[in-house]
């Protein structure tokens, strides 16, 4: 994985190859952290093309003073809030499509995750409230440091640790409940 | 799931998509706008116009206007009461043996007043100094350029060439002299804008 911020300048001036690759490279992640907003991993999917369009339609502006994967995962995160609110009622969905989605979801999860205990933890941490799974996803899959973390998810620096610290313990609490020992937590 | 490559089409292609209604957008703003844009340039260059004058008649400046602006000449023709003033006195409406009403505090306002020579004598403008007087027309003697005088078109033009300015027929006034009626010593000058002078022999 190469430095987005140098593939965006790429296709800034006009080359397109740069914007396949932060697609290639970031679409995975993207799309596995916009899933713990939506629960639904082809809503995700959804979302995180709309995050691609938005930036190669609108070509923000990207100062640096963050990394490149944080600044587009605070895009995608808007995305996804303004997608909630609008979709906040409960709509249902037919069994075998939920069956598709929990299958296309694990596809990804393999792909993306690869590590099994990764996976094990990535699929506990759905049973989470939605505000810990984020925090954990970002910090312990997508290797963002607190401080980026709190950037994307819109809170202060403290604001992260607390929350980082309480989900901590319901992720361990959760995986204790399924006989599961994580030493990363 | 789609793989990376079908995202990167898909991507691509909305962004033509979106690209295409921008254009689309623009194309029927400009087609919209230009049209108003052309109206609203019309009408404001109309109110314009309009406002500047172009287009009421302009009514050429009287003589006395254009002398009194450069020297301190005065028109010998103009007369020491205006239209309206006579219109607007209390006295009968204009006719051949009406009562005209002069006001001298008006006339004090011309430094030369007209003069016209009848019967051997220069009969000139009244003393603007006077106070108001009434007097009643009489019989009609003739017009401006009967006699000689500042109501004559040709003495008046010779008297303005030799002031320096030019003499246009458009600047004269038409003029009809009266007697007044028992009163062999004063003429009374209706002009043709409606003024009145009174004449007084020397």
């Amino acid at each position: 994985m190469n430095n987005g911020a140098v593939s965006y300048r790429r296709f800034l001036e006009g080359d397109d190859d740069g914007f396949v690759e932060i697609i290639k490279d970031y679409k995975d992640g993207l799309m596995l952290y916009l899933n713990n907003y939506v629960q639904n991993i082809h809503i995700a999917e959804d979302l995180m093309e709309d995050t691609f369009v938005r930036i190669v339609v609108k070509k923000p502006h990207f100062s640096g003073k963050s990394s490149f994967k944080t600044w587009l995962y605070a895009i995608g995160r808007n995305i996804a809030v303004d997608y909630v609110r609008k979709n906040a009622k409960i709509s249902e969905i037919p069994a075998e499509e939920a069956s598709n989605i929990l299958r296309d979801e694990t596809d990804v999860e393999n792909e993306y995750l690869r590590d099994e205990h990764k996976i094990t933890v990535h699929k506990t941490l759905k049973k989470l409230n939605s505000d810990y799974s984020n925090v954990l996803y970002l910090i312990y899959f997508e290797n963002f440091s607190i401080a980026e973390t709190a950037e994307i998810i819109k809170k202060s620096y403290k604001q992260t640790e607390n929350l980082l610290y309480r989900a901590k313990q319901s992720l361990k609490s959760q995986l204790e409940k399924e006989d599961f020992v994580y030493e990363e937590l | 799931m789609k793989n990376y490559k079908e995202v990167v089409d898909s991507v691509f292609e909305r962004r033509e998509q979106y690209e295409a209604l921008k254009r689309r957008k623009r194309q029927i703003m400009f087609r919209t706008l230009t049209p108003i844009c052309c109206v609203c340039l019309i009408a404001f260059t109309g109110v314009g116009l309009l406002k500047s004058g172009i287009f009421t008649h302009e009514i050429p400046a009287s003589p006395s206007e254009s002398i009194s602006s450069g020297t301190d000449s005065k028109n010998p023709q103009s007369d020491n009461t205006s239209s309206d003033n006579g219109k607007n006195s209390s006295q009968p409406e204009s006719g051949n043996n009406e009562y005209d009403n002069v006001s001298g505090s008006q006339a004090s306002s011309f430094d030369i007043g007209g003069v016209v020579y009848y019967n051997g004598r220069y009969y000139a403008q009244k003393d603007p100094a006077r106070k108001e007087c009434v007097v009643v027309r009489d019989k009609k003697i003739g017009t401006g350029n009967d006699f000689d005088g500042t109501y004559n078109y040709e003495c008046l033009k010779n008297l303005y060439e030799e002031h320096g300015f030019e003499y246009s027929s458009e600047y004269y006034i038409e003029s009809e002299i009266y007697t007044v009626k028992d009163n062999p010593d004063l003429l009374c000058v209706v002009l043709s804008n409606g003024g009145f002078v009174i004449l007084e022999a020397e």
